[in-house]
């Protein structure tokens, strides 16, 4: 089954794509998912973690629109068809 | 520091200088602070927003042109002729700056004058010209024909004010421009101005605001901790990057980017008018006001195309929401193009589109019969050839000229989505609060908004109280915009007592997202000799700006309207995350605590409040 992964903000300039669908299988986690995407695009790695491994706040992760924090965290199961969204800092 | 306050009287065509000291100056700091305490105390009740008895203060306050903390702004405050209540502005750019450098900490354009006019402050030389070939003139050609006469063309050399001809028309959206591509826009104050006859203000000279400062090793050596924490935050650096329209992506997927005038909370090609797609395509530097490290303006070009449009400043998220996602129009050129247009004659880019996209509802209406017959008939025919329909890009764009110059359906369009909705039968098509149409969030799917919006003394804002901070973006903390937490009542007051300190003193409110109330104690000691301020009176000043404001509109007799547009309150959205969320459990949750923390009754100050933020002159309007 495929999820949908949007890249937003300062994490769309490392990633240089805006959407992409990606291949998981059951119990599937975004920790699982952000390890993989770390994989293929390193500098992320960088921008998404502090210094002691922390995620950094001002990045947010939402599961079809909502921010982890308020699901299951990096626990969070994925099924086919959710759309997860990485989100850059931002202000306005 | 004595604040120069520069009144002109365009009635006699004269003016004179108040110098007003730390009595006044300490309570109300300057900006937005200082406009609302003179405004009660100066514009009678009841006053015309038009008429001579209303008057215009151009505000800046002690930190502006002074070091790098992005000071480079001013405000304006009038009787806003779209509310009926205060009105109040902020802008960046070099005006600003300007104008301290010209002489003065702030003008008051008092009377009216007969024919049209633009003023020239050089060096505190207050000299009046005659404006009568500007007038019926865009924004852009006003400071050509300006900067020729004064003979200087560096536009990093001096810097106009001015009204384009959506304000000689007395549009109530009409937006204060400066430097060709910033606006105070919001509330109509534009037109205020040019009903005194008012065309423009070119303001140069050499006046020195830092060494006026108290203690200038002291200021800078504070200010360098300032600049250092907003430089190398991580919302500075996106907000160089990619401008505020980067919330276009985040907004979208958290289902919260009205669209189709408020009957959807996602729009299916957000993506089209991204900030990631704007850098991608017509963006070709980032540019900043005066003494700002962040940079967050955007410069733009459309090369090719229908929508061809000269290099020039943004487009904005708000004004691409505005225009783009409640009106569905999903080609960026086209946003682009218009929003230089209305810089050109002077529009607020959020009223505008906002009022485009209450126009497109009511067409839709009138086609399927929804409207009154003869409304739906006149609205038809008003409309012409112009085909306002949801997605239309055309129609957008030919209504900025058609609202300027008040032409058929246009002159309806100028008056804001209000007084248009209202006036075709079908009143729920206005999404506003006060008059003023709402900004780019909606509060059924971020619920602080709901609360930050109803309680917004000037009316449909997100600048009172930025909720989307901690409900979205995780500063200072993280909240579920879906559910009512009381803690967020405290929240929504301590931003609207923050953020009315930060726009009197003045600096841009991106610097919040990095900085707090403490990092401010350094810089106002040093600037202005008071060593024993601290967060505290800081907060207080506050709210005691922000009570101020209040009590002009319970003086009108609208102290009791904290409440949101139907539509938010009884429809729920029908799609996203927050599918099924309406405002109704957040308002009626929310307003009683924050009533109860703000020392208010049923949105009136209470007078222990006013005595206890030291208002005891104003306590006659409570009784
Ligand atoms: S952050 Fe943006 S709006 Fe604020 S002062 Fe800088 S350029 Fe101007």
């Amino acid at each position: 089954m495929y999820i949908k992964v949007r890249y937003f903000g300062l994490v769309y300039s490392v990633t240089g794509i805006y959407e992409e669908e990606i291949l998981i299988e059951d119990g599937y986690t975004i920790s699982r998912l952000i390890k993989d995407i770390v994989d293929r695009f390193e500098d992320l790695s960088r921008l998404l973690f502090l210094e002691d491994g922390s995620l950094n706040p001002l990045y947010r992760i939402t599961v079809n629109g909502r921010d982890i924090e308020h699901l299951d965290g990096l626990e969070t199961r994925l099924s086919g068809g959710d759309v997860v969204a990485l989100i850059g800092p931002a202000g306005g | 520091m004595k604040f120069k306050l520069l009144r002109i009287d365009l009635t006699r065509m004269t003016s004179k200088v108040d110098e007003l000291g730390d009595d006044v100056i300490r309570k109300y700091i300057g900006g937005r602070g200082l406009g609302a305490y003179l405004a009660l105390k100066e514009i009678p009740k009841g006053a015309d927003p038009f008429g001579p008895e209303n008057k215009v203060y151009i505000l800046t306050g002690p930190l502006v042109g002074t070091a790098s903390v992005e000071s480079g702004r001013y405000h304006v405050v009038a009787k806003s002729p779209l509310t009926g209540i205060l009105g109040d502005a902020n802008s960046g750019g070099q005006f600003g700056p300007w104008l301290r450098f010209a002489g003065y900490d702030g003008v008051v354009l008092e009377g009216k004058s007969e024919d049209p006019v633009w003023i020239s402050i050089t060096n505190g030389e207050v000299k009046f010209h005659d404006a009568k070939k500007m007038w019926g003139k865009g924004v852009i050609h006003t400071e050509k024909m300006i900067r020729d006469e004064v003979g200087i063309h560096d536009e990093s050399i001096g810097s106009i004010l001015s009204v384009g001809p959506a304000a000689e028309n007395l549009s109530r959206i009409a937006a204060v421009m400066n430097d060709k591509y910033r606006a105070a826009g919001r509330a109509g104050l534009a037109s205020v101005i040019a009903s005194k006859g008012v065309k423009a203000i070119w303001a140069y000279g050499n006046r020195k605001p830092t060494e006026e400062l108290y203690d200038r090793k002291g200021f800078f050596d504070e200010a360098k901790k300032v600049i250092e924490k907003i430089k190398n935050h991580d919302i500075s650096k996106a907000l160089h990057q990619f401008g505020t329209a980067v919330l276009v992506n985040i907004i979208n997927e958290h289902g919260a980017f009205p669209t189709r005038n408020w009957q959807q909370g996602t729009f299916d090609k957000a993506y089209e008018i991204s900030g990631e797609k704007l850098a991608d395509t017509y963006l070709k530097a980032r540019k900043g006001c005066w003494g700002c490290v962040i940079l967050c303006s955007r410069v733009s070009e459309v090369e090719e195309g229908p929508f061809i449009t000269p290099l020039s400043e943004g487009p904005e998220y708000e004004t691409i929401w505005a225009n783009g996602g409640t009106t569905m129009i999903s080609e960026l050129a086209a946003l682009v193009k218009a929003n230089y247009l209305m810089n050109d004659m002077g529009f607020d880019t959020i009223s505008f589109g906002s009022t485009v996209a209450a126009l497109m509802e009511l067409y839709e209406r009138a086609l399927k019969g929804e409207l009154p017959e003869e409304k739906a008939k006149e609205l038809i025919e008003l409309a012409g050839d112009v085909n306002p329909v949801f997605g239309n890009p055309h129609a957008l764009i030919q209504l900025i000229w058609m609202a300027a110059y008040r032409n058929r359906i246009g002159d309806y369009v100028a008056e804001g989505a209000m007084r248009l909705a209202e006036y075709f039968g079908y009143p729920e098509a206005a999404i506003h609060v006060r008059g003023m149409e709402l900004p780019a969030y909606d509060p059924r799917g971020i619920n602080s908004m709901a609360l930050s919006y109803a309680t917004s003394n000037r009316g449909g804002c997100h600048l009172r109280a930025y909720a989307v901070s901690f409900d979205v973006l995780g500063v200072p903390k993280k909240f579920d915009p879906l559910v009512v937490d009381y803690e967020k009542v405290e929240l929504v007051k301590m931003q609207q007592d923050y953020f009315a300190f930060i726009d009197s003193v003045i600096v841009c409110k991106f610097n919040t997202f990095s900085t707090g109330p403490e990092d401010y104690i350094g810089l106002m000691k040093t600037a202005m000799g008071w060593e024993d301020y601290s967060v505290e009176e800081l907060m207080t000043t506050g709210e005691r700006i922000y009570n101020v404001e209040r009590l002009f509109a319970v003086r009108e007799g609208h102290g009791y309207q904290d409440t949101l547009p139907k539509r938010l309150m009884e429809t729920p959205l029908p799609d996203g995350p927050a599918k099924g969320k309406t405002t109704k459990e957040a308002i009626e949750k929310y307003l009683p605590e924050y009533y109860r923390i703000r020392g208010w009754s049923d949105g009136k100050p209470l007078p222990e409040t006013l005595d206890k933020l030291g208002l005891q002159e104003f306590k006659y309007i409570l009784s």
